[in-house]
């Protein structure tokens, strides 16, 4: 159950990380802007806004789960009326609202603004859920971790898992029959896959959380 | 975690709606038999579906009632001391069984003989062999084993305290006991032996369950087994504090997994009895035994599941729960002959099962329910039940103080009582012990200063009243409830030492953001007016000096307008100024009739600030009082003078207990300080500046604690 409490301590993660969303969603529109250009500026554009988006997921991911496992932190959220679990269930629902805050809305410019070929779209919604699934596996393991050398471990693995989607699997996942972008069984079934993933692994790290207990 | 056992000024509203939840559904269990049993009568409409009814409440209904019935006692026991305890005992359960039985047994037996000549016996029971039975206790079997459990438990206190004085085997078992709880494998241990005594059991009525040992005075195996294990774990687990806390959080899992396992218990059994060949079970001695430790494991899942659903909605008072509560007994007790007069009643008439069986529970709880309120409730006959005799109608008792009346049920703390409280609390950190049997408690409107040396338990002491720790032993109560109870924890402020937030938020964000969390919080100015940090709120935290931030902290403490704050070496880094504006917003809270915990190493502030000074060492309390009492407890008083006469001369004189000099200063403790200043004069006529005073609290805390130590 959410109480007052949790929802004030989203609240109160998300007023802290403001500029940061705020941030990515401006660096975010201007890479989306310098990706419709031509050349080498295009590519610029989508370094950009995968930089970007991995920023803040990382940030969020990692800052919020770790900052509540420190004793100082620890000690404010014990004069607060919510559980141990609670707390913990908040800040992942911060971290997690905190990246769908400057997601969503690039995601959203996309879809009503593109006007390309619908295998861009594409290609571009694939990069897009896959950055969102990479968040979510991240910011589980850095909660049902418990130290920072998962943290670390997980930061390792889903910034290298970025490039390698990128160059590797997506543009086979997004290859049409005549060679062209589109969008492809596989590429929904991928999607669909890492989506459910980590879906299921936040729904376990906000269960586990949540019955996080005192000692 | 925190302990928070209900201490018997607390009416625990939950236990007795699971109580009279487990009496009532006496009634329809009752009620079901004639649809499937020949008793009292076979009634022509047959029906599986009341044969799997009766077969799940028979499941777990005993167990629970014997498991809330140990809680209770436990609590009782407590408050009275073992001769009251069995006085009582023997008043409200000796007398209406006695009564009860002289006048529902003969009645009972009667109807069942109607029965039996209006249906013929039935060629089940003509083909059955007749138990050796003995004297008829009919349904108030319960109260006779009830009886025989009180009897039984009393003795074994007695033994107990001789062979495990320091109840240090005790402490173990809460600590085995807790870990289980946690886990929620609680029912899997308990189950063990109810399963044991009914897999070897060759008379096993296997259908049946424990069986009910509604004959015969001599206590009959399995249920003195089955239910005097569920007994013993109430009575036992009443010392988990946060016993029903746990369930409350599990009731879901636990209620999942008791139909699971009467679901595999029905498939191993069948739905319906086999009354020719009661005691056998197809599939040989394995599917015996793995079906005793299903049915077993499914009644404690059972029990756990609905007294946690119970802890979880129905622990606030409520009148008409609080009214069902107190005609349960009374209902119980009568309710026996009614239904099966009714059952033989309407045997004939040409109804459905399923109109026939609720009209039967409708007549009985209506006829009872109205008698309750009629010729009961108020009546002496209600004081015998209930504790004392009461107005018919529905009313919350929120505030009554249990009297030696009413034992079995008892109140939500009034504003007299404790705000907090811990009692013969234990606390390990593996070898080390923490709290040792700590008893300490928090008035209402007082500021009680928790002093001690580094390791004496304070933090514990405070984590626990938190619920931020959990006891190994003994009651924590916070606000008249659990600590980890985040209710009950929307009226506390805290303190704590060594805090971090996030510092690029100003101190008004974080007290605009925090004081979101609570109902009826402070108004961000009047916060940030009473802690004093007008003059630095729009900067950010980071910015701030250390004492500047633990003032910020204090005032995060206060936003949520706590009853009960506190506060853990508050004014640690603070400047003079700052530490006086601290002390006044301290006593403002006071006098608001607020009350503060505060634990310092500065004993002037405890002295210029505390209604109340604990001294803790080593886990247990060394002294309580008064900052006066606190002085009066060391009669030292501490002389000081300009004198010729040498350190080791006085410091042979009777009386004196230290002596040190510098110069011509001398400075002595004296234990009889007018014997030693009269001869100092004596000795030394040209003595100056003579200062004569007593042991100030800082003298009075050091000897106290190194006397500890």
């Amino acid at each position: 159950m959410i109480t007052r409490a949790m929802v004030a301590l989203v609240r109160k993660d998300l007023y802290l990380y403001r500029w940061l969303i705020v941030g990515t969603l401006v660096g975010g529109m201007l890479a989306l802007w310098l990706s419709d250009l031509d050349g080498n500026v295009s590519l610029a554009g989508h370094i950009l806004l995968v930089t970007a988006i991995v920023v803040l997921g990382v940030i969020l991911a990692v800052h919020g789960p770790l900052s509540e496992r420190q004793a100082q932190s620890y000690s404010f959220v014990l004069s607060l009326p919510v559980s141990i679990g609670q707390a913990a269930a908040a800040r992942v629902l911060g971290s997690l609202s905190g990246f769908l805050l400057a997601w969503a809305p690039l995601l959203l410019v996309v879809l009503t603004l593109h006007d390309g070929p619908s295998g861009e779209l594409a290609w571009f919604v694939g990069l897009m859920v896959f950055l969102l699934a990479n968040f979510g596996l991240l910011l589980a393991l850095t909660v049902l971790g418990r130290n920072e050398l998962w943290s670390v471990t997980g930061i390792v693995v889903s910034n290298t898992a970025v490039p390698l989607f990128q160059l590797l699997a997506l543009p086979a996942l997004t290859r049409g029959a005549d060679g062209e972008l589109a969008w492809t069984p596989q590429l929904f079934l991928t999607l669909s896959g890492l989506l459910l993933a980590a879906a299921l692994a936040l729904g376990l790290a906000l269960l586990f959380t949540s019955r996080r207990d005192v000692s | 975690m925190t302990t928070a056992t209900p201490t018997a000024t607390d009416r625990l509203h939950a236990l007795d709606a699971a109580r009279a939840l487990a009496l009532l559904l006496g009634i329809a269990l009752h009620a079901s038999m004639s649809f499937f049993l020949p008793i009292p009568v076979q009634d022509p409409s047959a029906s599986t579906t009341l044969a799997v009814g009766f077969f799940l409440i028979h499941s777990f209904r005993m167990t629970l009632f014997f498991l809330i019935a140990g809680y209770f006692g436990h609590l009782l026991w407590q408050r009275l001391g073992t001769r009251s305890f069995l006085r009582d005992r023997s008043r409200r359960i000796g007398l209406p069984l006695l009564g009860g039985w002289l006048l529902l047994a003969p009645v009972s037996i009667a109807i069942v003989i109607w029965g039996l000549t209006r249906s013929g016996v039935p060629s089940e029971l003509a083909q059955s062999s007749p138990a050796d039975q003995g004297l008829p206790l009919v349904h108030l079997w319960f109260l006779y084993y009830l009886g025989l459990f009180y009897l039984a438990t009393a003795a074994l206190r007695a033994l107990w305290n001789r062979l495990d004085p320091s109840d240090r085997f005790g402490a173990a078992i809460d600590r085995a006991l807790a870990w289980t709880l946690r886990r929620g494998l609680a029912p899997v241990l308990l189950a063990l032996p109810a399963a044991a005594v009914l897999a070897l059991d060759p008379g096993w009525r296997v259908w049946f369950g424990i069986h009910t040992p509604d004959f015969g005075l001599q206590p009959q195996l399995p249920a003195s087994i089955a239910y005097g294990s569920a007994f013993a774990a109430g009575w036992w687990l009443r010392r988990q504090g946060s016993f029903l806390t746990d369930l409350a959080s599990r009731w879901r899992s636990q209620l999942l997994l008791a139909v699971g396992l009467s679901a595999l218990a029905l498939l191993l059994v069948g739905p319906r009895p086999n009354l020719f060949d009661a005691t056998t079970l197809a599939g040989g001695e394995g599917r015996r035994v793995l079906y005793a430790a299903v049915y077993a494991l499914s009644g404690w899942y059972w029990s756990f599941g609905l007294l946690g659903a119970c802890q979880r909605w129905l622990a606030r008072p409520s009148a008409r729960w609080r009214y069902l509560a107190d005609a349960s007994y009374w209902i119980y007790l009568l309710h026996l002959p009614l239904v099966f007069g009714l059952q033989v009643a309407l045997r004939d008439w040409p109804l459905h099962w399923s109109l026939k069986f609720p009209l039967i529970v409708g007549l009985t709880l209506v006829a009872l329910l109205l008698s309750y309120r009629w010729f009961v409730r108020g009546s002496w006959i209600g004081a015998l039940l209930n504790g004392r005799r009461k107005a018919p109608g529905l009313a919350v008792e929120v505030a009554a103080v249990a009297t030696p009346d009413t034992p079995i049920t008892a109140v939500v703390p009034d504003e007299q009582s404790q705000l907090a409280e811990l009692r013969g609390v234990r606390k390990r950190y593996g070898q080390t012990v923490a709290l040792d049997g700590l008893d300490l408690q928090v008035r209402p409107g007082e500021l009680l200063a928790v002093l001690g040396p580094n390791g004496a338990g304070k933090s514990t002491a405070i984590g626990l009243w938190l619920g931020t720790l959990r006891s190994d032993s003994g009651e924590v109560r916070t606000l008249g409830g659990d600590p980890t109870d985040v209710h009950s924890r929307l009226e506390l402020g805290c303190m704590l030492q060594d805090v971090r937030l996030a510092p690029m938020l100003s101190a008004r964000e974080h007290i605009d953001l925090t004081r979101r969390c609570y109902r009826d919080p402070l108004g961000v100015d009047e916060c940030i007016e009473l802690a004093g940090i007008g003059d630095f709120a729009e900067r950010r935290y980071g910015k701030l000096s250390g004492g500047q931030q633990r003032q910020v902290q204090f005032a995060l403490a206060i936003c949520g307008r706590p009853r009960l704050l506190f506060l853990d070496e508050p004014t640690v880094g603070l400047d003079l100024p700052a530490r006086e504006r601290l002390w006044a917003s301290l006593r403002q809270l006071v006098a608001q009739g607020r009350s503060i915990v505060l634990t310092t190493h500065y004993l002037e502030e405890a002295e210029a600030l505390a209604d109340r000074v604990a001294v803790l060492a080593g886990g247990r309390l060394l002294a309580e009082g008064s900052v006066a009492q606190m002085r009066e407890l060391v009669s030292r008083t501490r002389i000081r003078c300009l004198s010729d006469v040498e350190a080791s001369t006085v410091r042979q004189w009777p009386g004196v207990v230290e002596v040190s000099a510098q110069d011509r200063q001398l400075q002595l403790t004296a234990s009889d300080p007018e014997t030693v200043v009269r001869r100092l004069l004596q000795t030394d006529p040209q003595l100056s500046r003579l200062e004569v005073r007593p042991a100030n609290l800082a003298e009075a805390f050091s000897e106290l604690t190194l006397e500890a130590a």
